[in-house]
């Protein structure tokens, strides 16, 4: 298991320039166009994680990595397993990193203050698992080409229901949208968790 | 004499093609050979035997029967090559080597690198960079480097030029000079088999044809060679497969000996792998129920 999460780091390192430019360009832009906002980086590094994750599916594709790595002596459920620790190994790092930037953004004087950054990081991290946690079984029963057109539908199903709360006149609270903020940590992790059973089901049955 | 691996009468049913009733065992310090066209179910009975396609029926034993340990322990023992290199493109020969260190309790990095010497592999080059050639050899060396006792070669030789081939095969040679190793392949390049196969199993639309030890095989078969007409007085039962030519006709006989003796004033030569996967894979049945199956050519 080790070994496989070398694999997607050291895969994942030889495009670390690309990454590093666009992360300094996006706080950039967050730090001029988006008003000194950590939010707006924030969301950026959740895509950058989602997209990151979805690409080492892809990457293994295109080189037919699964039928070599189940002749070594690894089970299925380590394999699926490693996926998940990759991804949340890349959730850490969006999560340190938007933290970073954001604790940085209040200290130069930018925008938010501390607790409006907190909020907002962990807005972005539960939208990061609730993405990671629907795509991953999707990638795993449909691959990667389906699920890429998928992850729109599963990208604007909330903000949809959102759009429809909101017109619907029911007023949102900033207190609501605290506990709502709450509550969905522990929800988002268990989801998480039944992903990977799902997942690790779906892997148990497939054929290569 | 230890088999190293054992397959009985596997099958696999998919919408467009079935293999059905494979079986060969493979005895230690010995290569066997998979050969068949394209689409003859060679790499479905590889991957039925490694697990990544379920059997519908059938038995696959790995080292003999009821050999210990679960299915990891039997992986450690096996090394396998696929014809497609299965490395991601971003890494270097240094990453595979220190990713197989963490999943191969057995790995030895020494024996990997000096592998990769051997095949001229630079350490730092991505893979997208290597040759087709350089990515079977770094998946050989890969194979070799974890003390595996069974080699699983899916047309690891092809698309490689005959240099690089024959590197490769004298490193076969030199794995089962072990009689506790041994090597099962795939292939299309009949060439190949010639020169290291023990044993050759022929497969032809999902079916076996035959399994056999390679010099008996050889010494076996045969190729009479007569006139279109004069193919009527032979007893059919003696004919294996026809091909008629424009000029005369041509059959696949066994037991080579007796048959020149029997027909003294015909022509028996020896037949080539090649030529015996032609007769069957092309050649007529004699007595087929149905004549309008026969081809001209």
């Amino acid at each position: 298991m080790k070994g496989l999460l070398i694999k997607e780091l050291r895969n994942i390192l030889r495009y670390a320039k690309t990454l590093l430019i666009l992360l300094v360009f996006y706080a950039a832009l967050s730090f001029t166009w988006g008003g000194g906002q950590g939010s707006f980086l924030g969301g950026m590094i959740v895509m950058l994680v989602l997209i990151m994750s979805i690409t080492s599916f892809s990457y293994d594709d295109l080189c037919k990595w699964d039928r070599y790595a189940l002749t070594l002596p690894l089970t299925r459920r380590e394999i699926v397993r490693s996926k998940y620790l990759f991804a949340m190994i890349l959730l850490g790092a969006g999560l340190l990193l938007s933290l970073a930037a954001g604790v940085g953004f209040s200290l130069a004087g930018g925008g938010e203050d501390l607790v409006e950054t907190l909020a907002s990081t962990a807005g972005s991290l539960i939208a990061a698992l609730f993405l990671t946690s629907v795509m991953i079984p999707l990638i795993y029963r449909f691959g990667t080409e389906k699920s890429r057109l998928m992850l729109f539908a599963v990208a604007v199903l909330p903000t949809a229901a959102l759009f429809l709360l909101y017109q619907s006149g029911v007023t949102i609270t900033e207190q609501a949208l605290k506990a709502a903020l709450i509550a969905a940590v522990p929800v988002s992790v268990v989801l998480f968790y039944l992903s990977y059973r799902v997942s690790a089901a779906i892997y148990e049955r497939k054929e290569f | 004499m230890n088999t190293i691996l054992s397959v009985k009468n596997l099958k696999k049913r998919f919408d467009a093609f079935a293999l059905d009733g494979v079986s060969f065992d493979l005895p230690g310090g010995s290569i066997m050979g998979l050969v068949g066209e394209n689409g003859a179910g060679k790499t479905t009975t590889l991957k039925l035997i490694l697990g990544l396609l379920r059997r519908d029926a059938g038995e696959v034993n790995l080292f003999g029967r009821g050999a210990a340990g679960s299915e990891k322990e039997l992986k450690e023992q096996l090394g396998v090559v696929f014809d497609e290199c299965n490395f991601p493109d971003n890494l270097t020969a240094a990453d595979v080597n220190s990713i197989l260190s963490c999943v191969y309790r057995n790995w030895d990095g020494a024996k990997f690198r000096s592998c990769c010497e051997r095949f001229s592999l630079p350490e730092k080059k991505i893979v997208k960079d290597y040759s087709r050639g350089m990515k079977m050899k770094l998946q050989i060396s890969a194979a070799l480097s974890h003390q595996a006792r069974l080699l699983i070669l899916d047309e690891a030789t092809s698309g490689l030029d005959p240099v690089a081939r024959d590197e490769i095969l004298d490193l076969f040679l030199e794995f089962i000079g072990d009689e506790n190793h041994s090597i099962l392949f795939s292939s299309h390049i009949t060439g190949d088999l010639e020169k290291i196969a023990d044993y050759v199993t022929f497969l032809h639309a999902g079916k076996m044809v035959f399994s056999e030890e390679k010099d008996a095989l050889l010494e076996d078969c045969g190729i009479l060679k007569c006139a279109k007409e004069a193919l009527s007085a032979v007893d059919p039962a003696d004919l294996v497969r026809v091909r008629n030519g424009r000029f005369g006709s041509e059959a696949l006989v066994r037991n080579r000996a007796r048959i020149a003796r029997k027909y003294r004033d015909m022509v028996v030569d020896p037949a080539s792998i090649e030529e015996i996967m032609l007769f069957y894979a092309r050649g007529d049945q004699i007595g087929s129920p149905d004549p309008s199956q026969r081809k001209e050519w």
